[in-house]
């Protein structure tokens, strides 16, 4: 969990569709966003972006299958002889009319849909029952999660009671002139190199087969470009930062390296 | 040819090879490379793969792989465009050029650099669509002459047999549309097929052939047409005659499948057409594909005149050990209260903590409420052997059969007793047409003495045909019980045994249905009965990981639940693809 406050730089994003506009939209109209996406395609970098944007602190919640309601809430801890309350990162975001992300998010537990539920319908309130409290969100708070379809398996899927009071955000990776432009400006890498690097994800993104169960996303070109900024020989970046973490598959590791080759020059 | 060794081995496994990765990116479907050492030593393609000289230069077998590929995903292999260029090669080759810098030029962020800034591919004429690339071809426009790495098209690979589902799903948008031009086109040009009926004739109709191939080779079968390209039935022939009900049964189930697509209506349910009877796409391993709809699976009560009395005092409640290795398996958080340690404190508890203590009592040191790992989510399916090999006597006296139906039994009680779902059901074939399931135990059924009393109606007979049981298996697994960890048992005495199906043909398609299977995030273990050499060969389909032995009660009792965790880590660690991935392949498990 973090802070990022209003005063730190502007994070670069690029736009990839209408997402920029649907979101103001969305603060505007004090509704829950949630974002859709594979990995590594920018879900957390727009959320950043825009809570710069908006001008409003970020508070980041990364879900983990044994997040409970109460680790978003808050909860009593004993110090010396009292109990004491303290809030949860959620509880503290609608305090302070902060943007809240819940990233992942339908890797928390079932009861966390309960919290959610209340403050992101009409009545945009958090029941602390611990506490006897009821806090209503101020005008500025704004919940977002994000949550990766791929990796939905048929209980891990959000209930449409919790989609259907949000505006969903579709990301998906940029179109090639976008990423190549985004990669550009993270690593400063020149331009043909850089053009070798998006037309080789996009060729590994037409690859469906089931011993590669994700394709190699935004973050992994970008996190290759830096290993050959920093002076690594190409083809090894390459293979260390896009194809070795794709598969186990002996075979289809041999392959993809191969490939990796063809394109890399 | 610098690395003959990893390119042998890949040859062996047919879809191994290096470029093949490569190649599927740049069609935007699975194509298959090969290599091939014909006396002309040029590259060409066909559906599902591209053939490369062994005598190609590394570079250039890059490139070739790429061209091809591109020609494969330009989309104008179209069987009017492709008809016309029978028996003209010059046109044929210049249009593939055409085919191959159009599609470059489409999918230029697919295709590699140094491909795309060849002098060649730059100074070609990029066309429009394949009707200007076929004017391009037939014009008497001169063309630069290729680089030997563009390679040839060879019309007739093409012509010969439909194009898969999948290329159809990149090439042309309208489906079940029936093209009968093209369909007379055909029947003028190989006159030997003008004595077929316009029936016949309709039936192998390119668009309709993905999906109901089944349904003219049944045809024929039953008209004494002879099949081709099916493998000949060798004399020890698993099984015996076609059951003709089935077939008809079948037939009409593909032919009402096929008009629903010539309506453009898909196609419907299996389950809705015909009740009981599941047909599953087989994987041929010879020609690197699928062949759909090819197994017929049924669902039927086992029956027997007498119940068998072999069983009759075999079947005992399971030992506590066995229970204890297989409780805290597929376990899923839940809430507890009055805990001694946890995430958070019980208000309550620890007011009565502190009037406690200041009452000078024994307090309670229960105060916290914590989730733990006891709820069970998890379903299994057992699947046993009962082909005619399983009544051979076994290692402790009794046939292998009573053997697995005891170490079944148990399990499905272990199970049971630790409130898991559990279904528990039979398999045994007759030929692709014929797969039986029998029913012991559903998961909907209620666990009691019937299972016991169903175990002792079974008769071992017939063969084995492995992959279509563990595609029905993880369907109704996944289908009926809904849950997150699901795990598929299946108790064998060896290895899989059917009418054409053995050998290399039964391994790689076993294998391909446990890869999918396990992708879909159903763990898969087998228990082996049979002898180490049978044990061998199951390993190496189903992996040694998740393969044991029961031969040997102690060693299963110390091993059973590592098995188990293994095969359920592994399938939980195989994250689903996005659904694309499956909306594109054919149906499979």
């Amino acid at each position: 969990m973090k802070d990022a406050t209003a005063e730190t730089s502007q994070p670069f994003y690029l736009q990839v569709g209408d997402e920029v506009e649907v979101f103001e939209s969305a603060w505007a109209c004090r509704r829950a966003v949630m974002l859709k996406g594979p990995t590594g395609c920018g879900k957390t970098r727009f959320v950043e972006a825009m809570a710069a944007r908006l001008g409003r602190p970020l508070i980041t919640v990364s879900c983990h299958e044994d997040l409970t309601a109460a680790d978003l809430l808050g909860r009593f801890q004993l110090t010396g002889g009292d109990t004491v309350w303290q809030d949860g990162p959620l509880t503290r975001a609608v305090r302070t009319g902060a943007i809240c992300y819940l990233d992942e998010v339908i890797e928390a537990r079932m009861d966390t849909t309960v919290v959610i539920h209340a403050l992101t319908d009409h009545r945009r309130e958090l029941n602390l029952d611990r506490r006897n409290e009821v806090l209503s969100a101020p005008l500025e708070f704004m919940l977002v999660v994000s949550y990766n379809p791929g990796y939905q398996s048929v209980l891990k899927d959000l209930k449409p009671s919790t989609r259907q009071r949000m505006v969903a955000i579709e990301l998906t990776f940029p179109a090639p002139e976008i990423e190549r432009k985004v990669i550009l400006m993270e690593t400063g890498l020149d331009e043909k190199r850089t053009e070798d690097l998006v037309r080789l994800a996009q060729a590994i993104r037409q690859l469906d087969m089931p011993q590669l169960p994700e394709v190699c996303s935004t973050r992994t070109l970008i996190a290759a470009a830096a290993l050959i900024k920093s002076g690594l020989d190409p083809i090894k970046a390459v293979n260390a930062a896009i194809v070795r973490p794709l598969s186990d598959d002996p075979a289809v590791s041999r392959s993809l390296i191969e490939m990796a080759a063809t394109y890399i020059s | 040819m610098t690395e003959l060794l990893p390119v042998a081995r890949g040859r062996q496994t047919g879809e191994g090879h290096r470029h093949a990765c490569l190649a599927s990116a740049i069609a935007g479907r699975n194509v298959a490379v090969h290599l091939h050492d014909d006396r002309k030593q040029v590259g060409y393609a066909d559906w599902q793969c591209i053939h490369v000289p062994v005598s190609c230069a590394e570079i250039d077998c890059k490139h070739l792989v790429v061209a091809q590929a591109l020609l494969l995903r330009s989309g104008g292999l179209q069987r009017g465009l492709l008809l016309k260029m029978v028996g003209r090669p010059g046109v044929a080759q210049r249009y593939m050029q055409a085919e191959i810098v159009r599609a470059a030029a489409r999918h230029h962020w697919v295709v590699p650099r140094a491909f795309s800034e060849h002098p060649w591919v730059a100074d070609f004429p990029v066309t429009s669509d394949p009707a200007a690339s076929y004017a391009l071809a037939t014009s008497d426009k001169r063309l630069a002459i290729p680089p030997a790495f563009v390679g040839v098209l060879r019309v007739s690979h093409f012509l010969g047999s439909a194009m898969p589902a999948d290329a159809r799903a990149l090439a042309t948008p309208v489906r079940g549309e029936l093209d009968l031009s093209a369909t007379q086109q055909v029947s003028t040009l190989d006159e030997e097929d003008a004595e077929e009926s316009l029936f016949m004739r309709l039936l192998s109709n390119p668009l309709m052939k993905g999906q109901g191939g089944m349904l003219q080779s049944l045809m024929k079968q039953m008209l004494g047409a002879g099949v081709a390209g099916k493998p000949s039935n060798d004399e020890g022939g698993a099984g015996g005659e076609m059951p003709i009900s089935r077939a008809i049964r079948a037939a009409k189930k593909g032919l009402l499948a096929r008009l629903m697509s010539v309506r453009g209506v898909p196609p419907l349910e299996h389950d809705g057409v015909e009740p009981g009877t599941n047909s599953y796409a087989e994987w041929d391993v010879y020609k690197n594909r699928y062949r759909p709809d090819w197994a017929v699976v049924e669902e039927v009560d086992p029956w027997a005149e007498t119940p068998n009395a072999e069983l009759v005092e075999a079947l005992r409640a399971p030992s506590q050990a066995l229970v204890r290795q297989l409780s805290g398996i597929g376990l899923s958080y839940e809430l507890h209260r009055n805990e001694e340690d946890g995430i958070e404190l019980i208000i309550d508890r620890v007011v009565d903590y502190a009037i406690d203590v200041r009452t000078r009592t024994t307090p309670s040191l229960r105060l916290y409420r914590a989730s733990r790992r006891t709820k069970r989510d998890l379903a299994v399916m057992i699947l046993l052997d009962v082909s005619g090999s399983t009544a051979e006597s076994g290692t402790d006296g009794g046939s292998i059969h009573r053997q697995q139906s005891v170490i079944a039994y148990q399990l499905a009680s272990v199970f049971e007793r630790l409130g898991d779902q559990v279904a528990l059901f039979g398999y045994h074939s007759w030929g692709r047409n014929l797969v039986r399931f029998l029913r012991l135990k559903s998961f909907q059924d209620r666990f009691d003495n019937s299972l016991a009393e169903r175990l002792k109606l079974i008769d071992p007979v017939g063969y084995t045909r492995t992959g279509a049981a563990l595609r029905h298996a993880a369907r109704k697994l996944r289908d009926e019980t809904r849950l997150p960890h699901r795990l598929l048992i299946v108790i064998s005495d060896g290895f899989a045994y059917d009418q054409d199906y053995e050998g290399a043909y039964a391994e790689a398609d076993t294998r391909k249905a446990l890869e999918k299977i396990r992708a879909s995030g159903t763990g898969c273990l087998c228990l082996s009965i049979g002898s180490d050499q049978d044990e061998q060969q199951l390993k190496a389909v189903f992996g040694a990981a998740t393969t044991l032995s029961v031969r040997n009660q102690n060693e299963f009792l110390a091993n059973v639940r590592k098995v188990t965790m293994r095969a359920l880590i592994e399938a939980t660690s195989r994250t689903q693809k996005a659904s694309s991935a499956s909306k594109r392949s054919l149906k499979v498990a």
